[in-house]
């Protein structure tokens, strides 16, 4: 099937990605945050590690969201 | 560390909240390894899906229309949301806690990112426990769920897919026999 990728077609591409982006950054936060109440209820050896994952996560996200605004 | 990753942990290295002074947790449980195997099969499968989709032609657009720029993007946004599926089904493991203390029952439920709910009984207030093994899984891997009702209309327990259930039983009603006296 032949899809012609016009301005319109790739500014609705880029539009889902940003949304996405955008949640996927919302979450990354929220696990973050949550991740470290968490911490304090169960401490535990892993419970910083994982704190740093998910730290590493959310600016992942915050990358991989500003790309995708300033790339496509 | 690797300890902490356990299912099944006698006298864990851990702390929780509201833990008291002479307070020793005997045991900590969370769900049998095994239970964990379909989402780490499906966050192992998932990073081929865009290679499959933009190089593999199983979908019948032509892909190779698109800008690069695009595909990259459209690839990283995926591995991102595969990573953050793994971190979801991780914490739901690892944060599903159940601590059997020298005085009590202390249930950790993580059930989402927003809701998390911790529930306690002392061994005096336990009237009746339970262990079942159903399935095949659970015969093979030696895990099951194990349920506690309580005294009152207070709800029951429930620790669910934890190993060796007969253990958990066993240790439960031991330390509810040495509450009695």
């Amino acid at each position: 099937m032949m899809i012609n990728f016009g301005p319109i077609v790739l500014l609705t591409i880029k539009i889902i990605i940003l949304s996405l982006l955008f949640f996927y950054s919302i979450f990354a936060w929220v696990a973050w945050r949550k991740v470290k109440f968490l911490s304090q209820v169960v401490e535990t050896e892993v419970s910083p590690v994982l704190i740093f994952i998910l730290l590493v996560n959310l600016f992942l996200g915050l990358i991989l969201f500003l790309t995708a605004l300033f790339v496509l | 560390m690797i300890k902490s990753l356990a299912s099944y942990c006698p006298e864990p290295k851990i702390h929780f909240k509201d833990q008291e002074e002479k307070e020793v947790i005997l045991l900590l449980l969370r769900r049998h390894l095994v239970t964990n195997f379909w989402w780490l099969l499906l966050f192992l499968a998932l990073p081929t899906v865009p290679f499959l989709v933009f190089y593999g032609g199983f979908l019948p657009i032509d892909f190779g229309k698109l800008p690069p720029t695009y595909l990259h993007v459209i690839t990283w946004t995926w591995l991102g949301f595969d990573l953050g599926f793994f971190l979801i089904n991780f914490m739901d493991w690892f944060f599903n806690i159940t601590l059997i203390t020298s005085f009590r029952i202390v249930d950790m439920d993580y059930i989402n990112l927003l809701y998390f709910r911790v529930s306690e009984t002392a061994f005096n207030r336990v009237e009746d426990v339970t262990y079942e093994v159903s399935g095949l899984p659970q015969i093979l891997f030696n895990y099951g769920n194990v349920s506690l009702q309580t005294a009152g209309t207070e709800e029951r327990f429930e620790v669910g897919q934890v190993p060796r259930p007969a253990g958990v039983h066993d240790l439960i009603t031991d330390l509810m026999e040495a509450s009695r006296h």
